[in-house]
This record gives C-alpha cells, sequence and structure tokens, in this order.
C-alpha cells in the first residue's frame, strides 16, 4: 500500500474526531512511515510495518480527547469519543445545499407571486404619496404666481386685489416652505422603503439558513 | 498482562528513553524495544497522553528537508520516573506477599 492511500484510510477510521486529532495523528504516522524510509526500507514495506489500519484508528479512537491524564483514566473512552463526534457533528445540521436550492425551485410559485404583490404594494404607496407631495407642491407654487398675475394682469382691479394677492403672496410663500420639507421627508421614507425592503429579505435568508 | 498495568509501565518506559535525551517516533520505538515492546499504534496515545498531563513538551526541527516532531521531557515528566520506581518497592512488596499467600494455600 501507498503512504498516501494509508493516510487516507487512517483519516477515515478517525472520521468521529475532531480535524485538528485527525491531522495530529496522520502527520505522526507520516512521520513514521518516513522515517523508515529514510533507513532504507521502501514505501510499500514502511507502510507494511505500521500494521493494520483498523487497529491504529481504534487505539487513537479509544484515547479520544481527555482533557487531563487523570480524567482520560476515569472517563470511559467511548464516552469520550461520542462528546468529540457529537461537536464534530454540530456544523452538519445545517440545510444541505440540494435541498435549499430544490425548495427554492418548487416554492417558485409561492414565493415570485409573494415578492410580486409585495412589490406592487410598495410601488402603489410610493406613487400615491408623491402624487399628494407633487400637488400639494403645485399649489405652492401656483398661489404666488396667481398672485402676482392678479396684481399685473388687471390693474384696476389691482389695487382692490393687491391685498388679496400679498395675502395669496404670504401664504403661498409660507406653503412652499411646508411643502420643501415635505419633499425632504418623502425622499427620506422613499429611500427607508429602498433599504428596508432587500434588507428584510436578505435578514430572512440568513434565518431560514 | 493487564490493559491498565500496561499502560502504566509503556509510559514509564516512554519517560525514561526520554530521561536519556529528546527522541522522535521511530526513535522511541526502536529504543524501548529493550523493556516492552511498543507498537506504532500504541505509541501515539502515550505520547499524548504525557504531553496532556505535561510530562513532555513537543517541537519540530527540520530533518531530511522535512519537519520531524521531538519530545523532550519536562521536570514533571521527571519526577514521575522517580515516583514510578518508588511505586515499584511497594509493588514488589505486594507482590512478594501475593506469591506467598498464593504458593502457600496451593
Amino acid at each position: 500500500m501507498r503512504k498516501y492511500q494509508f493516510l487516507q484510510e487512517l483519516r477515515e477510521g478517525l472520521s468521529a474526531l475532531q480535524e485538528s486529532e485527525k491531522l495530529a495523528a496522520c502527520s505522526f504516522y507520516s512521520e513514521l512511515i518516513d522515517d523508515r524510509m529514510d533507513e532504507g526500507m521502501t514505501e510499500e514495506e514502511a507502510v507494511a510495518d505500521m500494521g493494520d489500519i483498523a487497529v491504529l484508528a481504534a487505539q487513537v479512537l479509544a484515547e479520544g480527547t481527555p482533557e487531563s491524564a487523570e480524567s482520560a483514566e476515569d472517563v470511559a473512552p467511548v464516552a469520550v469519543v461520542a462528546e468529540t463526534a457529537a461537536v464534530e457533528e454540530k456544523p452538519r445540521k445545517g440545510m444541505p445545499q440540494w435541498l435549499l436550492w430544490t425548495l427554492i425551485i418548487v416554492g417558485f410559485p409561492v414565493w415570485f407571486s409573494l415578492l410580486m404583490a409585495l412589490l406592487s404594494v410598495a410601488f402603489s404607496l410610493l406613487v400615491s404619496l408623491w402624487s399628494v407631495v407633487i400637488s400639494l407642491v403645485a399649489v405652492a407654487f401656483a398661489l404666488p404666481i396667481a398672485g402676482a398675475a392678479a396684481l399685473l394682469a388687471t390693474p384696476q382691479y389691482g389695487l382692490a386685489a393687491a391685498g388679496a394677492g400679498i395675502c395669496t403672496i404670504g401664504l403661498g410663500l409660507l406653503a412652499i416652505v411646508g411643502v420643501v420639507y415635505l419633499v425632504i421627508y418623502a425622499a427620506k421614507a422613499t429611500a427607508w422603503m429602498f433599504r428596508a425592503i432587500p434588507n428584510a429579505m436578505i435578514k430572512r435568508e440568513e434565518k431560514n439558513k | 498482562m493487564d490493559m491498565q498495568m500496561r499502560r502504566g509501565l509503556l509510559e514509564a518506559c516512554v519517560l525514561a528513553v526520554l530521561h536519556r535525551g529528546d527522541s522522535y517516533g521511530y526513535q522511541i520505538v526502536k529504543d524501548t524495544k529493550p523493556g516492552l515492546e511498543i507498537s506504532e499504534s500504541t505509541l501515539y496515545p502515550i505520547l499524548k497522553r504525557l504531553e496532556v498531563a505535561g510530562c513532555l513538551n513537543v517541537y519540530s526541527a527540520e530533518q531530511n528537508g522535512r519537519l520531524r516532531k521531538y519530545y523532550r521531557i519536562t521536570g514533571e515528566g521527571k519526577e514521575k520516573c522517580r515516583s514510578f520506581l518508588e511505586d515499584w518497592k511497594e509493588v514488589t512488596t505486594v507482590y512478594d506477599f501475593i506469591k506467598k499467600e498464593v504458593q502457600g494455600h496451593a
């Protein structure tokens, strides 16, 4: 048997152990084989000298991860191995990749229509918000213009209308100030919506993982 | 030989070999042969146990273009060697007692 085959089989035999322990054991036996080859043994001979891989693996497994030399003698080796195995299993509990993709594809009619509904609700909210804003902007600008026009177009009534016109200009200026703030808040709300929707989706995805 | 007893003896053998000077895996296997033959499968767990117990330190040194792990005995390890020899006096007393009892009744 070649050295790499030996190490591969040993790794498989130690699959219940933590990765660092597998590596440590493999490097130990790799070194022993190299030392024998340095002494003139062939690779095959050196590997054969290691003995039965199952026995090696069983010995390493039986020791498990002792927390200290004393406790290793008290704890039954099987329990130590089981404990290490449990630690090893944890990261594997997540959903396998293929299942995730199958769910995404099979669930397409459901999640796609829900996504579209969500997007159209968001879009209609945006449209209604901005239509109110735009009409108020139009009113705000129309008021001073109307006031000025009334003053200039009909001078004979102008004087009479001047009072009303100036009042209208004043109201209009106030309205512009209010509308500017309204536009700013509407823009902020829109920006928030564009950020919040993708964020919510990403978070949900992370939760599913 | 009883597993537990063999284990203790093997640990003492490895520490005794390291008492002479730093050594590495294959050399330890060869050096302990006159005492108790240690197979590769038993040496690895023993070295690990001794390291965890603080009886030896591990360091790497280059050898023929690759790294080799060397083991060095600590003060604690030397102390364990001494206490092993001390304990053995007790063991021989127990041995004599058992022998006398068993052969006396036989």
